[in-house]
C-alpha cells in the first residue's frame, strides 16, 4: 500500500510539474488574462494574387503563372502584443517554395512587414510571431503569401491569432488531443493521435509525465528507503497508455460511425457509389455498361491518367477488363474511351479522333453515356 | 453463398488450424486454449494459402470445394492424433517440459477482476469495433488496390494463379491475395470489404495467443489480459486490421507469434512451444519478401537460448565459433560488396541521419501509444533482469530486431521513402508485438520472486515451471 501511495504522489507531482513548466514557459499572454483568440474563416480570406473558389469546408487559392498566393484578412485593430503566435489550418499539394505572414502597423502604415512560416505541411502550421522585433504595436493589416508551381491549390480553412493565455493554451491543447483523426491515404503509415502538429503532443505529453513520475516515484522509494517496485513503475506506464487509448477508442468509434453512415446495410455496389472515390467507380462501371460484348480491353484517353490514383482506382475498378492510358498505342479493332480530353479532337468528316502527340486514329463510333465516348479503331 | 459462405471458409481455416495444435496442447499441457485459437486461426489461415498453391500446383484449380475438402481433412487428422494420443504412450514425450500455468496466481480479489473485466473487455471491444468496419468500408489504402487486390481480382475472375495481365507479376508473395481470394471463394462473388475479415480476425488471433502466452511464463489472468490488451491497443497495428489489405498486419502477427513461442520455450523449456517457433518462423516469409530478415532475427536468439543450456565450457566454444563465424561473414560482405543490396534496399557504409524520423514516430505521434516509452522505462529499471539467463534469449531477440531496424534505418536507402513515414512504420509495425512480449516477460522477471511452494519456482532458463505474477 505504501508504493501505491507514493506512486500517486510521484504521478500527482509529475503532472503538476509538467503543466505548470509548460505553461510558465507557453503562456505569454499571462496566466490569468482573460483574451479571445481572433480567428479569420474563409469567409474572411481574400485572395489578392491568385484565384479562389468555395469547396466544402475550405477556399481552394490556385497560384497564378508566377505561382504567388497572397491571402488578405479584414482590417481589424490588433494589439501585436497580445496576440503572440499564429495557427494556420491550410494545406497544400505541393510544399511552398515560400511561405510568409504579412502585416502593416499602424505607426508606419506604408510599409509592409513579413515573417517566414516553417511550412509542416500536415494541415495546421503555427508560427510565434512574438519572436520577430517588428510585431509589435497596433497591427491594421494581415494577409499571408504563399509561392508555390504555378497552377497549385491552397486549402484554406482558418487563420487565427492565439492570446496565449494559460486558459487559453490549455484550451486549445485540450481540443487538439479531442481532434478525430478521419482515415486518409496517409493513415497506414502514420497518425497524428489528435490534430496535426499540435502544440503538444499527446504521446509525448503522456510519456513524459509517465517517465517523471517514474523517476519521482524512484527518488521517493529511495528517501523512504523501501525498495523500487517494478509494479508501481509499470502501473503508471499503464495509467498513461490507458488515457492515450481511450482517447483513440473514441477516435475510433468516430471513424466507425461515419462508416456506417456511409455504408452500412448496402451491398459493394452501392457502397462503392458511397465511397469517397465514388466519381471514379462511376466513371468505372459507365464505361463497363457502354462496351459491345467481348471486348476485353479498353484504351482510355483522358487528361485525368496523369494522376496515378485516378488511373490506378479506375483500373482496379475495370477488372478483369484491362485498361491501357495511351490511345496513340490502340491499335484496329481495340476500344479508345474518350473522357475529360481536352486535348483529343473527333473530326466527323473524317471519322478520326486527333491525338494530343498529332497522331490521328480511324474510329467508328460506338456510343457511350456522356461524358464518355466509346470509339473503335477501325 | 455470401457471408455464410465467408463465415465456412474462414472457421474451415481456423479449425486446421486448431485442429493441427491441438495434439501439441494434448501432449503437454504447455498450451492454453487461448494460444490454441490464436496459434490456429494465423497458422490455418497461412496453411489455406498453402493448400491453395498446392492445388493450383497440381491442377486442380482454385474452387471453394478442394481448398474445403483439403482443409476438412487436415481437421479430421489433427482431431483424429488429438483424440488418440492421450490412449497411447507417445505421450509420454512430455516429461520434462510441462509449464505450469500459474495457478496460485488465479486467486483473484474483486479489484483484480474488475480490472481484468476491464482489459480484456477493452480488448474485445476494439477487435469487434475494427471488424465491424472492416466488414462495412470497401477497399480504403493505397497499396491495396495498386498493387494486393489486382491480383486478388485478376485470380478471382480468371481462376488462375499464374495469370498476372502481364502487369502484376511483382514478385511479391501470393499469401495475402490468397487469403482474400479464399474470402472471396467463400462470398461467392467479388466483395472487396468483406474479403478482409481475415485482418481484423488475425489482430484478434495476437490478442488471444499474447493472453495465452502469457500465462504460459506464469502471468495472472490480470497481467495475461494486460498484455493481450495492449498488444491489440497499438493505433499502427489498428489502422491496418480496419484498412485492411497490406500484408503487414499478417507478417507481425506470424513473426510476432513464432517470437512469443520462442521466448516461451527459451523460459519454460517446453518443446510444444519450440514446435510453436519453428512453425510460424517459417510463415513471415510468405507474406513478404522481408519476413526472411525477420525469421532469420529469430536464429541468434535460439542460439543463446541453447547455449543458455549448454555446460559452460561447451556455451564458451560456442560462443567464440559464433563471433568469429560473425565477423568472418560481416568483413567478407564488406570487403566484396561494401554497398550491397536486397530487394529495394541497397545499404550503404555512411549512416543517414534518421534520428528525427525516428523521434517523430516512436515517440512524438500517435503511432504506437507509449511501447517505445515503456521499453526504455523497462530497460533502466530491469536491466539486471533482461540479461539474466531466463531472459537472455529474448533480449537476444529484441536486440537482433532492434538491430535490424536500426540497420535498415541508418545504413540502406530507405530514406528515400521516409517522406510519408510508411517504410519507417510498416517496418516497425512488424516488431512491435514482439516488443509488448517482452515487456510482459521482463517486468514479470523483475518482481520479487514469491516464497517457494509446491506450485511455485524462480524463473529460471527451461525450468519448465514458473512463478505467478502477483
Amino acid at each position: 500500500m505504501r508504493h501505491v501511495k507514493l506512486g500517486a504522489v510521484a504521478l500527482l507531482a509529475a503532472f503538476a510539474a509538467l503543466v505548470i513548466g509548460y505553461l510558465s514557459a507557453a503562456a505569454e499572454g499571462g496566466w490569468f488574462a482573460d483574451r479571445p483568440t481572433i480567428e479569420f474563416l474563409r469567409a474572411d480570406a481574400e485572395a489578392i494574387r491568385g484565384k479562389s473558389i468555395d469547396r466544402g469546408p475550405v477556399r481552394l487559392f490556385f497560384s497564378g503563372e508566377d505561382g504567388g498566393i497572397v491571402i488578405r484578412f479584414p482590417n481589424r485593430s490588433i494589439q501585436a502584443e497580445d496576440y503572440p503566435t499564429l495557427r494556420l489550418a491550410a494545406r497544400t499539394d505541393a510544399t511552398p517554395l515560400d511561405a510568409r505572414v504579412l502585416w502593416r502597423r499602424a505607426d508606419q502604415p506604408d510599409r509592409t512587414y513579413s515573417l517566414t512560416m516553417p511550412w509542416v505541411g500536415d494541415g495546421a502550421e503555427r508560427v510565434t510571431l512574438s519572436t520577430d522585433a517588428d510585431w509589435r504595436g497596433r497591427i491594421i493589416g494581415l494577409a499571408i503569401a504563399v509561392r508555390l508551381p504555378p497552377g497549385s491549390p491552397l486549402a484554406f480553412a482558418s487563420l487565427s491569432l492565439l492570446p496565449d493565455t494559460a486558459s487559453s493554451i490549455a484550451r486549445e491543447v485540450l481540443t487538439e488531443w479531442a481532434v478525430a483523426e478521419s482515415w486518409a491515404q496517409y493513415s497506414v503509415n502514420y497518425l497524428h493521435g489528435g490534430s496535426p502538429n499540435p502544440r503538444v503532443p499527446l504521446p509525448l505529453a503522456a510519456g513524459a509525465i509517465a517517465v517523471l513520475a517514474i523517476a519521482f516515484y524512484v527518488a521517493l522509494a529511495k528517501w523512504r528507503r523501501v525498495g523500487v517496485s517494478v509494479s508501481v513503475a509499470a502501473a503508471i506506464v499503464l495509467a498513461a497508455w490507458l488515457v492515450l487509448d481511450l482517447r483513440w477508442q473514441v477516435n475510433l468509434l468516430h471513424n466507425l460511425t461515419q462508416a456506417a453512415g456511409s455504408f452500412a446495410g448496402k451491398s459493394i455496389d452501392d457502397k462503392h457509389r458511397a465511397a469517397e472515390d465514388q466519381q471514379i467507380y462511376l466513371l468505372a462501371e459507365a464505361i463497363r455498361r457502354s462496351l459491345p460484348d467481348g471486348v476485353t480491353k479498353v484504351t482510355l484517353a483522358s487528361d485525368l491518367t496523369a494522376s496515378p490514383y485516378f488511373l490506378g482506382k479506375l483500373r482496379y475498378y475495370l477488372f478483369p477488363l484491362w485498361l491501357h492510358p495511351r490511345p496513340e498505342d490502340a491499335v484496329s479493332g481495340e476500344v479508345v474511351a474518350v473522357f475529360q480530353a481536352s486535348r483529343v479532337g473527333l473530326q466527323e468528316a473524317t471519322g478520326s479522333l486527333q491525338l494530343p502527340n498529332g497522331q490521328s486514329l480511324a474510329v467508328e463510333r460506338l456510343g457511350g453515356t456522356p461524358p464518355i465516348a466509346l470509339f473503335r479503331v477501325r | 453463398m455470401g457471408a455464410a459462405g465467408l463465415v465456412v471458409a474462414l472457421a474451415l481455416s481456423t479449425a486446421a488450424g486448431v485442429a493441427l495444435l491441438l495434439p501439441l496442447a494434448i501432449a503437454g499441457r504447455g498450451l492454453s486454449w487461448q494460444a490454441v485459437l490464436g496459434y490456429g486461426l494465423a497458422g490455418g489461415l497461412t496453411l489455406t494459402t498453402l493448400l491453395m498453391r498446392g492445388a493450383s500446383a497440381l491442377g486442380l484449380g482454385l474452387g471453394f470445394g478442394v481448398t474445403a475438402a483439403s482443409l476438412g481433412a487436415i481437421t479430421a487428422a489433427g482431431l483424429g492424433v488429438a483424440w488418440w494420443l492421450p490412449r497411447h504412450p507417445v505421450n509420454r514425450l512430455d516429461v520434462t517440459a510441462r509449464p505450469v500455468v500459474a495457478e496460485a496466481g488465479l486467486a483473484r480479489t474483486p479489484w483484480r477482476t474488475v480490472l481484468w473485466i476491464l482489459f480484456v473487455g477493452l480488448a474485445t471491444v476494439r477487435v469487434a469495433g475494427i471488424a465491424l468496419e472492416t466488414w462495412w468500408r470497401p477497399l480504403f489504402p493505397w497499396d491495396a488496390w495498386d498493387i494486393w487486390a489486382p491480383k486478388t481480382k485478376i485470380w478471382f475472375f480468371s481462376r488462375d494463379l499464374g495469370n498476372f495481365y502481364g502487369h502484376f507479376d511483382n514478385g511479391y508473395p501470393p499469401a495475402i491475395n490468397l487469403i482474400q481470394l479464399w474470402s472471396s471463394l467463400g462470398l461467392g462473388t467479388w466483395d472487396d470489404a468483406r474479403m478482409n475479415m481475415a485482418w481484423p480476425l488475425m489482430l484478434g488471433a495476437l490478442g488471444l495467443a499474447a493472453y495465452g502466452q502469457a500465462r504460459a511464463v506464469g502471468a495472472t489472468p490480470l497481467v495475461a489480459s494486460i498484455t493481450a490488451w495492449a498488444m491489440t491497443s497499438l493505433p499502427i497495428l489498428n489502422v491496418h486490421a480496419v484498412l485492411a489489405g497490406y500484408a503487414d498486419l499478417p507478417l507481425a502477427v506470424v513473426y510476432g507469434m513464432a517470437a512469443m513461442a520462442l521466448i516461451v520455450w527459451s523460459i519454460t523449456g517446453s518443446w510444444q512451444q519450440l514446435v510453436l517457433a519453428v512453425a510460424f518462423a517459417a510463415m513471415p516469409p510468405l507474406y513478404k519478401i522481408p519476413g526472411v530478415i525477420w525469421s532469420l532475427t529469430l536464429v541468434p536468439a535460439a542460439l543463446v537460448a541453447l547455449l543458455v543450456r549448454a555446460p559452460r565450457r561447451t556455451a564458451l566454444r560456442w560462443a567464440v565459433g559464433l563471433v568469429a563465424l560473425a565477423i568472418v561473414a560481416g568483413a567478407y560482405l564488406y570487403a566484396r560488396h561494401r554497398n550491397f543490396a536486397l530487394t529495394l534496399y541497397q545499404a550503404q557504409v555512411r549512416p543517414h541521419d534518421s534520428t528525427g524520423f525516428i523521434t517523430d514516430n516512436y515517440l512524438i505521434l500517435g503511432n504506437y501509444h507509449l511501447l517505445w516509452y515503456a521499453l526504455l522505462v523497462a530497460v533502466l529499471l530491469c536491466a539486471r533482469q533482461a540479461v539474466s539467463a531466463a531472459l537472455r534469449p529474448a533480449t537476444v531477440l529484441l536486440a537482433t530486431g532492434l538491430g535490424f531496424l536500426a540497420v535498415s534505418f541508418f545504413f540502406t536507402n530507405s530514406a528515400q521513402w521516409w517522406g510519408d513515414y510508411g517504410t519507417i512504420n510498416r517496418a516497425t509495425l512488424h516488431f512491435a508485438p514482439l516488443v509488448v512480449f517482452y515487456l510482459c516477460v521482463l517486468s514479470r522477471a523483475s518482481l520479487p520472486t514469491a516464497p517457494p511452494s509446491r506450485s511455485t519456482t524462480t524463473l529460471e532458463a527451461g525450468s519448465g515451471t514458473v512463478t505467478p505474477l502477483a
